[in-house]
């Protein structure tokens, strides 16, 4: 090959890459995009949708999704899920509610408490998934019904309300409302988790038991190990969601969190999360939730029927999910086109 | 060649100045190609040569933009898929569409079934019909049997049985045998030549070029998209064949001088559940060993077990003297040792994701600051280094390794353990499914690293590899090391007789 063809070539390659990470991100990040221009049509139609006080209650309303939808996003990109988290939320949350209100114990050991039970749950789920080898919905269905049944158990039915001051801390908030714990929590999670998922080994051997759970061991990762992680994660911060939730409801009802999982799992879609694993990030899943949030909010600022609510959800799932298909098999398509291309 | 009477024309099928391209691509080029009645016909040629496009355009998958084809007689423009199963020509693909949990008889007549007046499903028909094919076409498969129950050999055998049984009269065997024993390619070429001689017209693709030497009466040879050699198989010789290819000449046995150092691995009475039992050992620096041996000898179990996927039951490892217990690839990565796996795609890479993050997958831990950060500087340079050292043609490293060809994906795979930087490196049928071209290069790449001190056990279904290629030749058969063999004192039929466990054989004991 002589240097000019050489240069040619490589050039030729730079053109395709650049062609190519230009589309990844417009397809990873599509969400973003969405997310504006949902936000001009909608503040076209009710001005009152920008205003400060009802961005800043879409970020609030986000908090506590967001965090759930994070450990989601572990689950989801090693190429399982997790149901449980909606039941894993209320149960740590109805537990530290009695611990603390019921039995006198010290407010942050609780949280400490609430946290590991989380954790536990997770490693639940993670031991019977990556050990005896059942399948994740199975064994995740299984445990969001056993952990709302035992929070029913445990509080016999009965709402627990009026935490001390130190577990209301997670839902403080300025007097302006600008600044509030659960949006500082979430973003936290979000800067914290990003970096772990892109840039530390546990992050990327998270995409390559995703990409193919038999190399990924073949390359000497410890798959089982992985993904045990993943769901203890997964558990840890729905604990989270749940004292973040429970302190801004300053009540723990035993309905708490019930229904989340659907709105979780729309986000991360939607987010640009693979459901066949391997794909997608943090920032992708952010939009997906604060677009969740939005809807919402627009709906029920435009006053359509609550009942409307819920059916854009789920069809916005659903053109999320064909989103995800197309870019799947589409993308590499146009690029063996670009490739063949002289 | 017999003919059916009633047809004077020995041409059955003739594509003629086909040209077809793709957006910048010319995958054919005025390319004329014909198939005599009866004929086995070989398709050879590099990957990208244009034969994948030759059978889709003969199968009714893609239109050329130019030429005719004449198939008994007729002409056409182009075929369509419904067509080309109704003129009766089909293809089998590498990897069987059965249905693994359904028996033979309901593979066979899956979206066809007969049924009765009432019109429920007719099995008692189906399983007289089926029975009656196999019978005709001498197939001893029980047409009860799960299909999921069978070999490889009798999947692929169906295969070609179920075409014909539906009507084929021309039938394209696409890459047959990868999966395939040698006993079982015999068998395979037994029953196509068999068939060829009752009538059916064969054309049969492979990058085994002794196999198309061995099964093919005519071969056409295409490069660049071009056809540029049709020739009967016994006018040609396998470097004549291989140049018609690449235009050019390979060599496939790379010059070597072996340096063979002291004993790096020693394993003894190794046993695993039920795969292999009393295994010995031992490879040195700077030393190939390869191992020849029938499917389910056990010699893939006990590479497997060396690198801590498959358990040990029994026996004992030490590298340099020392005693190691492996039980998880992890841990025999950090013990010196790497694997190629036999199935590239399904354990060598990850197809979505990039060269880069492919090649670094082993050795992530190394490549971390003192904040657990990866460093993309150094994951970048690793990356760099191999992909110039093992010359694998990609645009850039963040390239996924889907886009890449076989024998380059197998270049990441070899390149991701050279990163976790072992000293005994086990292969598995290193090339198998790869070009000549690519299978030149990986031997290259093979001598290269035994010369700089890697020792290496391979195992191959290609006995003319294990000969070209080994210091040492080991013979598995039935689990067990049943002979050892230096090179340059065996050849290729006494490793043939001794992998079917004929002991008596014994040339040079």
């Amino acid at each position: 090959m002589t240097d000019a063809v050489a240069q040619n070539k490589s050039s030729k390659a730079i053109n395709i890459e650049r062609r190519e990470s230009l589309i990844r991100l417009l397809s990873n990040q599509l969400i973003w995009v969405v997310l504006i221009f949902f936000f001009l049509v909608i503040s076209l139609i009710e001005p009152r949708f920008l205003s400060r006080i009802n961005v800043l209650n879409i970020l609030l309303h986000s908090a506590v999704l967001g965090i759930l939808v994070i450990g989601e996003c572990f689950c989801l990109i090693h190429g399982k899920f997790d149901l449980s988290i909606e039941s894993t939320l209320g149960f740590t949350a109805m537990l530290g509610a009695i611990i603390v209100l019921d039995l006198g114990v010290n407010p942050y050991l609780a949280i400490f408490l609430m946290l590991g039970v989380g954790m536990f749950i997770g490693a639940l789920n993670a031991v019977m998934i990556n050990r005896i080898k059942i399948d994740p919905f199975v064994v995740t269905l299984s445990t969001l019904i056993i952990f709302r049944g035992l929070t029913l158990v445990i509080s016999s039915g009965v709402t627990k309300y009026d935490f001390p001051q130190e577990f209301r801390i997670f839902a403080a908030h300025t007097q302006n409302g600008l600044l509030a714990a659960p949006v500082i929590i979430m973003f936290a999670c979000y800067i914290i988790f990003h970096i772990v998922l892109s840039s530390t080994v546990f992050g990327r051997q998270i995409y390559s038991v995703g990409g193919n759970e038999d190399a990924a061991f073949a390359a000497g990762i410890n798959v089982r190990w992985v993904s045990s992680k993943a769901f203890i994660l997964s558990g840890f911060l729905a604990a989270l969601g749940g004292i973040v939730l429970s302190a801004r409801l300053n009540s723990a009802p035993t309905t708490l969190g019930e229904g989340m999982v659907f709105e979780v799992f729309a986000a991360a879609v939607i987010g640009g999360v693979s459901m066949q694993g391997g794909r997608g990030n943090l920032i992708g899943a952010l939009g997906g939730v604060l677009l969740i949030s939005s809807i919402d909010s627009a709906l029920t600022l435009t006053r359509v029927s609550s009942f409307w609510v819920e059916t854009s959800k789920g069809l916005i799932l659903l053109a999320a999910v064909f989103l995800d298909t197309l870019k799947i098999r589409f993308i590499p398509l146009l690029k063996e086109r670009w490739l063949s291309e002289g | 060649m017999p003919q059916p009477e009633n047809d004077p024309n020995p041409i059955l099928l003739e594509a003629l100045n086909i040209k077809k391209a793709f957006p910048g691509v010319v995958a054919l080029d005025d390319v004329s190609f014909s198939v005599k009645r009866g004929e086995v016909h070989g398709l050879v040629g590099k990957n990208g040569a244009g034969k994948s496009t030759l059978i889709k355009i003969i199968s009714g998958i893609y239109t050329p933009d130019e030429g005719v084809i004449h198939y008994n007689g007729l002409e056409f423009g182009s075929i369509s898929p419904g067509e080309a199963l109704s003129l009766g020509i089909q293809v089998v693909p590498q990897e069987q569409q059965f249905q693994p949990y359904l028996t033979v008889i309901e593979n066979f007549f899956v979206g066809h079934w007969p049924t009765t007046k009432m019109g429920f499903v007719n099995t008692k028909e189906a399983k007289r019909k089926t029975k009656e094919a196999l019978s005709q076409l001498d197939i001893d498969i029980p047409a009860e049997r799960l299909v999921g129950d069978l070999s490889l050999v009798q999947r692929q055998i169906l295969a070609i049985a179920k075409a014909i049984f539906s009507n084929a009269k021309l039938v394209i065997l696409d890459e047959p045998t990868p999966s395939l024993t040698l006993s079982e390619v015999d068998q395979l070429f037994g029953y196509v030549k068999d068939l060829a001689n009752k009538g059916t017209t064969f054309i049969y693709i492979s990058h085994y070029l002794n196999e198309v030497f061995e099964v093919c009466d005519r071969v056409s040879i295409l490069r660049d998209g071009l056809l540029v050699n049709t020739s009967p198989t016994e006018d040609l010789s396998t470097p004549q064949l291989v140049e018609h290819m690449i235009g050019g000449t390979v060599d496939l046995v790379p010059e070597r001088t072996s340096n063979i150092g002291e004993e790096v691995l020693k394993a003894s009475s190794l046993a695993d559940h039920g795969h292999f039992h009393d295994v010995n050992l031992s490879l040195h620096r700077g030393e190939i060993v390869g191992i020849a041996g029938l499917l389910g000898c056990g010699s893939f179990e006990l590479a497997k077990a060396l690198f801590g996927v498959i358990p040990l039951t029994g026996g004992r490892i030490k590298i340099d003297g020392k005693e190691v217990h492996i039980n998880s690839p992890e841990g025999a990565i950090n013990n010196g040792i790497a694997l190629v796996p036999e199935d590239r795609r399904g354990l060598g890479v990850i197809l979505g994701m990039t060269v880069e993050e492919n090649i670094n997958g082993s050795i992530l831990k190394r490549l971390v600051n003192k904040f657990g950060l990866l460093q993309k500087k150094l994951e970048r340079e690793r990356a760099s280094k191999y992909v110039d050292l093992l010359g694998i043609a990609t645009p850039s490293l963040n390239q996924e390794v889907m886009f890449l060809s076989g024998g380059n994906q197998q270049k990441v795979v070899v390149s991701r353990l050279l990163n976790t930087e072992p000293r005994i490196l086990l292969m598995l049928d290193p090339t198998a499914g790869i070009d000549v071209e690519a299978k030149a290069e990986i031997h290259k790449i093979m001598g290269q690293l035994a010369a700089d001190g890697m020792s290496i056990l391979f195992l191959s279904s290609d006995i003319d590899e294990i000969l070209d290629m080994s210091d040492r030749i080991l013979i598995m058969h039935d689990g067990m090391i049943i002979k050892e063999y230096p090179r340059q004192e065996v050849n290729k039929h006494q490793i043939m007789v001794a992998s079917e466990g004929f002991p008596e054989d014994k040339p040079n004991d």
